[in-house]
């Protein structure tokens, strides 16, 4: 517990995350403008509150994508590893206590990033539409979407963080992310049918939208059990990978 | 108890090759075997490139020794190194600490790690000069003050060992002072101090006993008055009143003499610096300087890494 705490206050204390935290901030204010002015003069409804999270559930993952890898990189970066392994030389520790540390404070973030859209879009429906037609399911699906965002940005972080520390670099576990978004995603589509079901892109977008179609050849619809578990399954092996190899690897 | 003195630090047949991808393996170590007991200053010394910080490494768990022994505290390392990490203090190569975060907060965040009281941190830091600049941002530090600040966080346990490798990088002529004093009254005060440098002057200054390490091996340890005997020459310089004739009696009573400019003999191979003296004085001849020449640790290095490097050269031509 005592180096969740210490690896919390590392996490926060860092400049890097504040400013990505007020470049997110930024975004989401110009978003949300955006997005209430494109809706025109149609009223809005209670569906414009509930899925508002889930449209910055994706924005959201990104940033703790981002997160998740500087907060990997950093330490190597900087070469504090190295010392940090003269206090505490149990490998498996620190990295589960990074990783603990990393996914308290992205959720935290999820849940205040969720708070902050649901109040916002409430007000602007308060402004112009009505909440009349939110239902007795209102609530469930308010929370879900959030629950749902917040599990993502989790996976998101933790992601990023595994991948910078198998290279000891933040920029390698960026770019990869860039580049398997940008190439490989679709590459993976081109090939034989049953890897869509696998491929990183289609599964959090079943995630994220409760459920997807896959309509490459035969539509075989994903649903949001069966893309977290996908997920899941990814980030167990590059955890396990990356623990393993902070395990046997040198700090030279 | 049989009374059996455990040292410290025990290194037996330790080998270390890195293997890089498409880069050639580099022998860092090569059947290292050293002890180190309680208390005092050990000096750890080396060319580069000869194995010392590869050893820190690996007795701080943080590099893996291919074959051989390390123990610390008779704990196999790095297998038990959490049992007694509580007791090691280290500050290896350039101190590392995150840039943007002050010098404070980086040691706040150590001794969070053990859990030490925050007061620990103000200690440390006064320990060291450096409690005026604590809260200023370590990239603004020079590079003296970082190396002070690695030292505080290495004193910050207040360690039974101490490991320091090149503690006096970037300090001006003041701060090595400081710093040797330090290391000395710690080494006084029972701390176990591993020290290893290329400030020949100061490790003669500071240290107890010393080891120097060249191609990965130890070529000579012990203590400094030990190593330094081991290239003695037995030489003497000799002040005379009536140079010419204090050289042919001293050349007729077999020494090896020869003139060292106008005022002086240099009498080589004397086992006895008396005998000098009592020849002389038979003859009429009053010594009125006698001075053994003695050999500094730089000179004990240079000699031995240079043997070393020779002997390497010639099993690889051979």
């Amino acid at each position: 517990m005592t180096l969740v705490r210490v690896e919390l206050r590392r996490l926060l204390s860092r400049r890097a995350i504040r400013a990505l935290w007020l470049v997110f901030v930024a975004i989401f204010l110009a978003a949300l403008i955006g997005n209430y002015v494109h809706a025109g003069s149609e009223p809005l409804t209670a569906r414009f509150v509930s899925d508002g999270g889930l449209g910055f559930g994706g924005a959201f993952a990104a940033l703790a994508f981002i997160i998740g890898a500087t907060a990997g990189g950093a330490e190597w970066a900087a070469r504090t590893m190295e010392a940090l392994l003269v206090w505490e030389p149990r490998r498996v520790r620190l990295m589960l206590a990074k990783v603990a540390a990393l996914s308290l404070v992205i959720a935290v973030a999820a849940v205040v990033v969720q708070v902050m859209v649901g109040a916002l879009a409430r007000l602007a429906v308060a402004g112009r539409g009505s909440m009349a037609d939110a239902g007795e399911h209102f609530w469930r699906t308010y929370t879900g979407n959030g629950a749902t965002a917040l599990a993502l940005a989790v996976f998101a972080a933790i992601f990023g963080f595994t991948i910078a520390s198998l290279t000891r670099n933040t920029g390698f576990a960026l770019g990869a992310g860039f580049v398997y978004l940008a190439v490989i995603d679709r590459v993976l589509v081109l090939l034989p049918n049953w890897i869509d079901k696998f491929t990183l892109f289609n599964n959090v977008a079943a995630f994220l939208n409760h459920g997807a179609d896959v309509n490459h050849g035969d539509p075989v619809t994903l649903s949001t059990l069966r893309a977290g578990i996908t997920l899941s399954a990814y980030i167990a092996v590059l955890f396990a990978l990356a623990t393993t190899l902070f395990q046997r690897r040198d700090v030279t | 108890m049989g009374g059996d003195v455990v040292p410290v630090i025990a290194v037996r047949g330790v080998h270390k090759t890195y293997r890089r991808w498409r880069r050639p393996s580099e022998r860092a170590v090569d059947g290292l075997d050293l002890e180190v007991d309680e208390g005092g200053v050990f000096g750890f010394l080396g060319p580069n490139g000869s194995g010392k910080t590869t050893t820190i490494r690996m007795l701080l768990g943080l590099v893996r020794a291919d074959r051989g022994d390390l123990s610390v505290f008779d704990r196999p390392m790095p297998e038990r190194l959490p049992e007694v990490i509580g007791q090691i203090g280290a500050l290896v190569e350039t101190p590392l600490f995150f840039p943007n975060f002050s010098g404070r907060l980086n040691l706040e965040l150590l001794s969070d790690v053990a859990g030490l009281p925050r007061l620990r941190v103000d200690e440390a830091l006064e320990q060291v000069g450096l409690a005026d600049r604590a809260r200023d941002r370590v990239k603004g530090y020079s590079l003296g003050m970082r190396q002070r600040l690695g030292i505080a966080a290495a004193l910050l346990k207040r360690p039974q060992l101490l490991i320091l490798d090149e503690p006096t990088n970037g300090l001006d002529p003041a701060g090595i002072r400081e710093i040797r004093e330090l290391i000395r009254s710690l080494g006084a005060s029972g701390t176990t101090v591993f020290l290893s440098s290329h400030l020949l002057g100061e490790v003669e200054q500071v240290c107890d006993r010393v080891a120097i390490l060249s191609h990965g091996r130890c070529v000579v340890t012990g203590s400094v008055a030990d190593v330094l005997a081991t290239r003695s020459t037995g030489e003497l310089r000799v002040r005379v009143g009536d140079l010419a004739a204090a050289y042919d009696v001293l050349s007729a009573a077999g020494f090896r003499v020869a003139r060292d400019g106008d005022t002086r003999l240099t009498v080589t191979a004397v086992a006895e610096p008396a005998t000098v003296t009592a020849t002389l004085a038979e003859r009429g001849l009053y010594v009125s300087e006698l001075t053994p020449v003695t050999v500094d640790l730089e000179s004990v290095f240079l000699g031995l890494t240079q043997d070393e490097a020779a002997d390497a050269s010639a099993e690889t031509t051979t």
